[in-house]
């Protein structure tokens, strides 16, 4: 596969990287990356892969766009204040890289639906706000054998890590959902807009390496930092035996829609 | 025969085993250099001149009979040159022997019981003893018997031609150390101990290009111990001495490596196990110094005053009543072969023991009756060419130097007779040289101290100096140092001067000294006062010399019509003397670049940019045989051995043209680059093994180690010469801008396959000093890079 002069000059500060180069340019360019949830993490994650040229760009989300959300959901404008984040993403990403496909699922990720959104992307990037969506993306890529990227955030602190078959899985760390209200939401706790950004790109940096097989990703790593006083550290994590879905003898079997807990802010109380 | 050393029973079948060898060698079956292990165990070794060897003598104690010199100086007239040499360690050396007569003259040897086994390579060599031992009024008992049957006992045994370098052992009868017991491998001093004759030991001693004075080991040992000691000794040198690295071969350096108290605890290890032997001790049988007073033809003296200024020079009283030894100056240790057959002849009638060479490459003859005295100056007189100058002249010593030794750097011969023809013009009177008589002056061609330098009073050892793009010979000037038994120690360097200035600079300081010699015991205490300090200024008189079109002398070395130069040096351990001009080069990069950090002058930067390049690139050079005459014959060395080589990144090719082209603008912005530069060759210099190679795969990893990292500064692997065929595929990127040309250039290998090539075009400045660099990078080859008109033709070979 040739690229054009005009590719070749976009894409020259990769190809002029000793670990991409033009065969890894290739395979970003014929990469598929799902993101799941288009708000503070999805966000940054969508443009710099879009940016970075991967070929197809899945986003999956059924919120509209909020006011609340533009201050660190940087990929939509104040004028989109009401539209599907899904359309809103896409028409940026087309801007910043026409070369790129978007596929725009304007729906939740569910137990029903999220085997097969995910069946036909090489890579899965959770930019989800909640532990039930957290889960059940978890359980679907273990399931449906895909790699994929967790990240969270709450206040200054975000944690990330990546999951590849065979590596320790979210649920090898963290059984199941805390109950509710045991961990407060972002709406509720508050989060500072460039954390969501750190954590995105972070994201973002691990689908293409993932893509183009370069470095080594945060698998059986958890890397956990705060913006405050901007400690990074990475704990090493180990698959568990006795994990319910990816264990030794699985309970979860199949997948199924925990208790959603609402942001408060989005939905009126009552 | 009372004075000689007992031969191996195995000796006849050893020759015989060298003659196979040689006769091989000779018919190509054996390579020259597998046949330099064997013979140079035989102290053969090779000199200047193309096959041409010289053969040294192993004189035991310094003994030697009439009948060997005669027998010596016979073989030495006819298969090897006129003249006889004495060295430092009172040996005989036969030199320009030719390969065919290598075993005549063993065999020749053999006849007179003598051997040349171990006069060369990783062997006992030479046992020494003080040259007056048996004689001298200061010394506890006789040291010649106990380095006699050592010497007999060690040649017999196999491990002593095994071990990991040379080991020199040597006695002294006082605390005067005059046998240099106190710099040997292991040296004896004699003691008397409550009654018993004992010796105190020290050990791990030795001159060479890392000089060390020898350690205390025991105080006390009685005399039968001498042998026990000196094979734990030996026993230790062979089970952990360093065979790889020959440079760091010697006892001293498994001294510094094992420290004091491990050394000493695996010697007691050692000598322990070896009381327990119960070997014999050495058979002691005392020497008869009594002196024989054969019937002579009479003579005549007919200038008495000469004959007592003679006596008073030369002419010493021994412990044994009425008998005198006296001192043959032999010139830098030459002698006619005819001289020296004369000499034998004339000693004959004294019988055996009647003659020892001394540690300043003199000779001394000893139990002559005073009534004979009178015979020996008329003697003497008549056979040899300057029988009668002030003893201080002829107890200078210096090395062979460059004149037959393949590792010289200065001709030191040639130089020490040029001091000597000045001193014997008189300038400084000779009563008053007589009264310098127990200094001693050494001058070694090159760091490797066989001339003696490191233990001189006023030392010498050749080097490399440079004025301009000129080198000249120069030395290294030393001076303190002291032998005696507690005191020992090496001298130090006061600084340096031109070859040519030696005879002027020698006479100074004498005079210097002379002026104030009332006031000190000797000058050794002078030196010890005030002396180093007259000396260091002296040196920095002579700082100056003349630039080659005022004055060519200064770069033409002693008795030399060609120009000074070290292209055809190098190899081997004088390579010391190449390290010191590469250090002066590094110190002016490090010292401009002072400059440069300091920002002072800011309208100076390009000039102290083109300082750094003109170093960097002149540095290593000389490591490659190369002397370039002009800053573009420079460049294109440097371009040709360490660019094209691969060893330095073709990105820095540039900056020597910007420097030689004045193109301060663009060197300026290249500040960084001329850097790097810098630190590349410093790097390079610091991986050099002796043989002026570059550990390359040291060199990859090293930049981890705290160098700062260029990119494409260092080789990622060596290339290949020759591409193995033409490029498959040419490209034009002449007009692309950095780094898009360097993406197409990635572009167009990513369809090659691994091993083929493709030819870029780049243009000048940015492109071609980025791109190959880049490439090389990522692990591709640059096989070429030429510049043809204004653009650059670059092939790489795929990773």
């Amino acid at each position: 596969m040739d690229f054009t002069e005009e590719q070749l000059e976009r894409y020259s500060r990769h190809i002029i990287l000793k670990d991409i180069g033009v065969e890894g340019q290739q395979k970003i360019v014929r990469g598929k990356v799902l993101i799941i949830g288009t708000g503070g993490l999805g966000a940054p994650a969508a443009l710099y892969l879009a940016a970075a040229g991967v070929g197809t760009i899945g986003l999956v989300d059924g919120d509209v766009v909020e006011l609340s959300n533009l201050q660190r959901q940087v990929i939509h404008f104040t004028p989109d204040v009401g539209r599907p984040k899904v359309l809103s993403a896409k028409e940026k990403i087309e801007k910043i890289n026409p070369d790129v496909r978007v596929l725009a699922f304007h729906q939740r990720a569910t137990a029903d639906n999220i085997l097969g959104l995910i069946k036909d992307f090489d890579f899965i990037v959770d930019g989800t706000d909640n532990f039930p969506a957290k889960f059940l993306i978890n359980d679907a890529c273990v399931m449906g054998k895909k790699p994929f990227s967790h990240g969270g955030i709450l206040r200054f602190d975000g944690q990330t890590m990546t999951y590849v078959p065979g590596s320790a899985c979210y649920r090898c760390i963290f059984d199941s959902p805390p109950p509710k209200g045991a961990v407060p939401s972002c709406s509720q706790a508050g989060i500072l807009g460039a954390v969501a950004g750190m954590l995105g790109t972070i994201q973002a940096a691990e689908a293409v390496k993932f893509l183009t097989g370069c470095g080594e990703l945060l698998t059986n790593k958890l890397l956990i930092f705060n913006a405050l006083t901007m400690n990074f550290r990475q704990a090493r994590v180990h698959r568990a035996p006795q994990c319910p879905v990816c264990g030794e003898s699985p309970t979860i079997t199949t997948l199924v829609d925990a208790e959603q807990p609402v942001c408060d802010l989005k939905r009126p109380p009552g | 025969m009372q004075i000689q050393y007992r031969l191996p029973d195995n000796l006849d079948q050893e020759i015989n085993e060298l003659e196979g060898l040689i006769a091989k060698c000779k018919q190509g079956e054996m390579s020259p250099a597998e046949l330099k292990l064997h013979r140079v165990p035989f102290g053969v070794y090779e000199q200047r001149k193309s096959d041409t060897y010289m053969v040294r003598v192993r004189c035991a104690a310094g003994c030697i009979t009439p009948e060997q010199l005669i027998k010596i100086a016979e073989l030495a007239t006819r298969y090897g040159s006129d003249k006889i040499h004495l060295t430092t360690r009172q040996e005989i050396q036969i030199h320009y022997v030719t390969l065919d007569n290598l075993i005549p003259v063993m065999r020749g040897l053999k006849e007179t019981g003598l051997a040349s086994r171990g006069g060369g390579g990783n062997t006992v060599r030479n046992i020494m003893s003080q040259e007056d031992a048996g004689i001298s009024l200061d010394e506890a008992f006789d040291t010649t018997p106990y380095a006699l049957a050592l010497t007999s006992r060690l040649i017999a045994e196999s491990d002593s031609w095994t071990l990991p370098r040379k080991f020199k052992i040597a006695f002294s009868g006082s605390s005067e150390d005059r046998g240099y017991a106190t710099i040997a491998d292991v040296g004896f001093i004699t003691r008397i101990k409550d009654g018993q004759k004992g010796f105190k030991v020290y050990v791990a001693g030795g001159l060479g290009a890392k000089s060390d004075a020898g350690h205390f080991l025991l105080d006390f040992i009685e005399d039968d111990q001498v042998y026990a000691v000196t094979t734990a000794v030996k026993r230790i040198f062979w089970k952990y001495g360093n065979r790889k690295n020959k440079h760091a071969a010697r006892l001293r350096f498994l001294w510094n490596t094992l420290g004091p108290e491990e050394f000493q605890k695996r010697f007691d290890e050692e000598y322990q196990a070896v009381k327990t032997q119960n070997l014999p001790p050495l058979t002691i049988e005392a020497i008869d110094n009594s002196g024989r007073s054969p019937v002579l033809r009479e003579g005549k003296i007919e200038d008495q005053n000469d004959f007592e200024l003679w006596e008073k020079r030369f002419v010493q009283p021994q412990k044994q009543k009425g008998i005198f030894s006296i001192i043959v100056p032999v010139h830098l240790g030459y002698l006619d072969n005819a001289q020296a057959v004369r000499l034998g002849q004339f000693l004959r009638p004294f019988g055996e023991n009647v003659l020892r060479m001394s540690k300043d490459q003199n000779f001394l003859i000893r139990n002559i009756p005073e009534t004979y005295l009178g015979n020996v100056y008329l003697f003497l007189k008549d056979t040899l060419d300057h029988f009668n100058r002030p003893l201080f002249i002829d107890k200078m010593i210096s090395c062979a130097g460059a004149s037959t030794c393949q590792l010289g750097i200065c001709l030191s011969r040639p130089a020490a007779n040029a001091v000597i023809k000045a001193l014997s013009r008189y300038e400084i009177p000779a009563k008053a040289l007589d009264t310098l008589s127990d200094i001693r002056i050494n001058i070694s061609g090159c760091p490797n101290a066989c001339g003696q330098h490191p233990i001189a009073h006023l030392g010498f050892f050749g080097k490399v100096a440079r004025k301009g793009d000129k080198v000249y010979p120069a030395y290294n000037v030393v001076a303190g140092a002291v032998v005696r038994d507690g005191e020992t120690k090496l001298n130090e360097k006061l600084g340096e001067i031109s070859a040519r200035d030696i005879p002027a600079f020698i006479q100074e300081a004498l005079k210097r000294y002379l002026s104030k010699s009332s006031e000190h015991k000797n000058f050794e205490a002078y030196l010890e006062r005030e002396g180093k300090e007259d000396l260091r200024k002296l040196c920095a008189q002579y700082k100056e010399i003349p630039s080659f079109e005022e004055d060519k002398n200064t770069y033409f070395d002693w008795d030399s019509d060609k120009l000074f130069s070290v292209a055809d040096r190098g190899k081997g351990e004088c390579s010391a003397g190449l390290f010191d001009l590469i250090d002066m080069d590094l110190k002016m990069i490090e010292e401009t670049r002072k400059k440069l950090d300091a920002g002072e002058a800011p309208e100076k930067k390009p000039e102290h940019l083109r300082t750094i390049v003109y170093y960097a690139a002149r540095a290593l050079l000389i490591t490659r045989g190369c002397e370039p005459k002009t800053e573009k014959e420079l460049h294109e060395n440097f371009t040709t051995h360490f660019i094209h080589t691969g060893l330095v990144a073709g990105r820095f090719q540039p900056l020597l043209e910007m420097a030689r082209e004045r193109n301060d603008a663009s060197l300026c912005a290249r500040a960084q680059d001329v850097l790097a530069l810098a630190d590349r060759v410093k790097l390079l210099y610091e991986i050099m093994d002796n043989a002026f190679q570059f550990k390359i795969n040291e060199c990859a990893a090293l930049p981890t180690a705290g160098v700062p990292q260029h990119p494409g500064a260092f080789p990622s692997r060596e290339i290949t010469t020759s591409p193995p065929s033409l490029p498959k595929i040419v490209k034009d990127f002449r007009g692309v801008t950095c780094p898009m040309n360097f993406v197409k250039t990635k572009m167009a290998l990513a369809k090659l396959q691994p091993r083929e090539l493709l030819e870029i075009w780049l243009d000048d400045g940015q492109p071609i000093e980025n791109v190959p660099g880049s490439v090389r990078e990522e692990g591709h080859a640059i096989l070429e890079q030429k510049k043809i008109n204004d653009y650059w033709a670059v092939v790489i070979e795929k990773k």
